[in-house]
C-alpha cells in the first residue's frame, strides 16, 4: 500500500479517471503542446481549443462513444407532501455529479482502462470507496468484469444498472423476499393501488453497496417542555417539577452535573 | 273493640306546619340564591363570547358529528376554514373523508430496524398541525420514541428524552409509540359524552366541538397517545399543513384531546401516513388488514410479531415485529 512517485504514465491514469473525461483529453493536450514547444501558459488557456484542433485529435487515442443511461435519484413519493422530509439516507456521491451535469458512466473510463480483478499495487481511483461488505474483496465480485456499466450474475451474465436489486438477492435471499412482498424498505405514495401509485426505494438508494451497515446519524431533538426548558438546573431540580426536569435534561455523555445556570437543553431559543 | 285511632296524627299548630320566615332561615335562603345565581352566571358566560362575536349560535347548538345532516357539515366545515384564516392567517381546504368499504388499517413498525431518529416524530408534527413554539418543541406530537435497553422490553426503564451525539446506540434499541387505534378502546369507553369513537376502518376518532376537555381518556389510554390542548394552539402560518380533515388535523380548539389517526386526511385518500413516508430505514408498514394479500398481513402471518401490553387486552392495530 505504498504510493509510488508520480511518473508520467502513472500520472496519466490517475488524473483523468478522477476529473472525468474531459479532464483526459486536456491533459493529453497539454502535455503535447508542451513537448511540441507551446507556450505552457498559453495552453492551459487554451485547452478547449486545443482538442478542437486536428492535430491534437490526430496525437490522442481514439475516444469511445458509448451511450449515457439516466442515473438519476427516482423522486420518492408525492410532489405534494413538500412538508416531509423523504430524503433516503445514503449519501449518494456519485449521484450529486450527476447533479452537477456529469454522467455516471463507468465505461466512459474503463473502456480506456479495463479493470483487473485486483492489483497488485494501491488503488490510483476511487480511493473514496470503502469496502467492507462482507467478505467481498474484490470489484469484480459485483461490478461486470467487461462492461463496467453493469453488474455480474453467478453465470457471468449482466445484470444491468436498473436490476441491481437482483444483485443483492444473490446473497441476500430473504431480504428481497421482505423486499418483494412490500416489508423492506420504505414504500412512498399510495397504499391502495386503486387511487394512485406507489414508489418503491431500491436496496441501493438507501444502503451503500460498498458499506451497507447504515451510518449513525445525530437524531432530531427530544420533545421538551417549553416553560420548563428554559430554567436552570438548580432552580428545575429545586422545584416541585423536580421529576420533568430531569426529563429534560440532555442524555449525552459526560454531561456535568454543575452545569452554570441556563437553558438545561441545546434546543431552548 | 278500642276506640283508639290507628293513625294518630298529633296535633300541631299552624306555626309548627309552616314555619314563618325568621331571620335563620331568610340568610340561608339568600345564600342559596347567591350561588345559584353565580353558577347560572358562570354557565352562562360562554355566551358573553356570542356577544362579542367570537362564536356563533350554530356554534354553541351544533350536534354530535355522528348526528350531523351533510348540509351542517359543510356550513361548519366553511366556518371552520374562515375561523382558521381569521386566527393563523392561511386558509385550509377542510375536507371531511369518509371510512373505506372493505377496509381495516393497520400498522406494523420493525423494531430490528428503527434506529430512534425521531424523523416520524417530526413529520408528525408537519402533517398534523400540533400547537409549537418553534421547530424543536414536539412535545404535541402523536409519537413518543423511546429508547429502550437491550434484553427486554421494560417500558419502565425506556427514556422518551435521549439525545446523544449519534443513534442507534450500541446497547439500546428505540421503540416509537403511538396511537394503536384499539378494537377495544379504553379511551371511547370511558368518554362522558361519546366525542370520541373507532370508526368503521378502525379508526378512533375525536369530535373536538364535542370533547369537553375532561381528560379520562387521556387517563385511560395505555399508551399515552392522547395530548390535551392546555393553550390555545401556537402555530407560525409557514408551518400550517392546509390540506386538512374534520376529524384529524384541523387545528383544534383551546381544551380538547386530540391524537393520532393514522394521519386519516391521507390513509382515506389512499396515501401513507406522514410517519412513514419519512421513515429512513423502512422500519414501517401500513396496509389495508382485510386485504389478504396486504404488506400488513405478509407480517401478521410471516414475522415475528408483538404486541404493546398485550395483557391489557385492547386488541392493537398497531404491530411491532422483528426481522431477526
Amino acid at each position: 500500500m505504498t504510493q509510488r512517485p508520480p511518473t508520467a504514465g502513472n500520472l496519466f491514469v490517475s488524473a483523468p479517471i478522477r476529473a472525468g473525461f474531459l479532464l483526459v483529453v486536456s491533459a493529453g493536450a497539454v502535455g503535447w503542446l508542451m513537448l511540441s514547444g507551446a507556450l505552457p501558459a498559453r495552453a492551459a488557456e487554451t485547452n478547449n481549443a486545443a482538442i478542437s484542433t486536428a492535430d491534437a485529435r490526430s496525437s490522442l487515442p481514439v475516444l469511445p462513444v458509448v451511450p449515457r443511461p439516466p442515473a438519476t435519484q427516482p423522486e420518492a413519493g408525492l410532489r405534494s407532501d413538500t412538508h416531509l422530509d423523504k430524503t433516503p439516507p445514503r449519501k449518494t456521491v456519485g449521484l450529486d455529479l450527476v447533479k452537477n451535469g456529469w454522467t455516471y458512466n463507468c465505461m466512459e473510463c474503463h473502456k480506456l482502462f479495463p479493470a483487473r480483478w485486483h492489483y497488485d499495487r494501491a488503488l490510483n481511483e476511487h480511493k473514496d470507496i470503502k469496502l467492507e461488505h462482507g467478505n467481498n474483496r474484490f470489484c469484480l465480485n459485483c461490478h461486470h468484469p467487461t462492461n463496467h456499466n453493469a453488474f455480474v450474475d453467478y453465470d457471468g451474465a449482466e445484470i444491468a444498472q436498473a436490476d441491481v436489486v437482483l444483485l443483492c438477492a444473490k446473497c441476500h435471499g430473504t431480504t428481497y423476499r421482505d423486499w418483494k412482498a412490500g416489508v423492506h424498505g420504505r414504500a412512498n405514495g399510495y397504499w391502495n393501488s386503486a387511487m394512485g401509485d406507489r414508489t418503491r426505494l431500491r436496496c441501493i438508494q438507501c444502503h451503500d453497496p460498498h458499506f451497507p451497515k447504515f451510518q449513525a446519524m445525530k437524531p432530531l431533538p427530544p420533545l421538551r417542555y417549553p416553560s420548563r426548558a428554559v430554567k436552570g438546573d438548580d432552580e428545575a431540580a429545586a422545584g416541585a417539577s423536580g421529576g420533568h426536569a430531569v426529563m429534560t435534561q440532555p442524555h449525552g455523555q459526560g454531561q456535568p452535573d454543575t452545569e452554570p445556570k441556563g437553558p438545561t437543553t441545546s434546543h431552548a431559543p | 273493640m278500642s276506640h283508639e285511632p290507628e293513625n294518630s296524627v298529633s296535633p300541631k299548630t299552624i306555626e309548627q306546619v309552616y314555619q314563618p320566615m325568621n331571620r335563620r332561615t331568610f340568610l340561608k335562603g339568600t345564600a342559596a340564591a347567591m350561588v345559584g345565581m353565580a353558577g347560572l352566571v358562570a354557565a352562562l358566560k360562554p355566551l358573553l363570547a356570542l356577544e362579542r362575536g367570537e362564536v356563533t349560535l350554530h356554534d354553541l347548538l351544533q350536534k354530535h358529528y355522528r348526528e350531523l345532516s351533510p348540509a351542517d357539515l359543510e356550513r361548519i366545515r366553511k366556518s371552520l376554514e374562515a375561523k382558521c384564516e381569521a386566527e393563523y392567517g392561511v386558509r385550509p381546504t377542510i375536507k371531511d373523508l369518509k371510512p373505506l368499504d372493505g377496509v381495516g388499517f393497520g400498522y406494523a413498525l420493525n423494531l430490528t430496524r428503527c434506529i430512534g431518529c425521531r424523523k416520524c416524530a417530526h413529520a408528525c408534527l408537519a402533517e398534523n398541525n400540533q400547537s409549537r413554539e418553534d421547530a424543536n418543541d414536539i412535545e404535541m406530537s402523536y409519537i413518543r420514541v423511546l429508547e429502550m435497553n437491550k434484553g427486554a422490553i421494560n417500558l419502565e426503564t425506556s427514556n422518551a428524552y435521549y439525545d446523544p451525539e449519534k443513534v442507534p446506540q450500541k446497547d439500546k434499541y428505540y421503540m416509537p409509540v403511538q396511537c394503536h387505534q384499539c378494537a377495544q378502546s379504553p379511551c371511547t369507553k370511558v368518554c362522558p359524552v361519546q366525542a370520541t369513537w373507532q370508526e368503521k376502518d378502525g379508526l378512533v376518532v375525536v369530535d373536538y366541538n364535542w370533547c369537553i376537555g375532561c381528560r379520562y381518556c387521556m387517563a385511560a389510554c395505555p399508551y399515552d397517545a392522547r395530548r390535551f390542548n392546555f393553550k390555545k394552539p401556537t402555530i407560525k402560518p409557514e408551518a400550517i399543513n392546509r390540506e386538512q380533515s374534520y376529524l384529524s388535523n384541523r387545528i383544534r380548539p383551546k381544551g380538547v384531546v386530540e391524537k393520532c389517526t393514522f394521519c386519516l386526511q391521507r390513509t382515506r385518500a389512499g396515501k401513507y401516513p406522514a410517519c412513514l413516508e419519512v421513515c429512513p430505514t423502512g422500519a414501517r408498514v401500513f396496509g389495508n388488514l382485510l386485504d389478504p394479500n396486504s404488506e400488513i398481513n405478509y407480517i401478521l402471518n410471516n414475522k415475528r410479531v408483538y404486541i404493546l401490553k398485550e395483557d391489557v387486552g385492547t386488541q392493537p392495530r398497531f404491530y411491532y415485529f422483528f426481522d431477526k
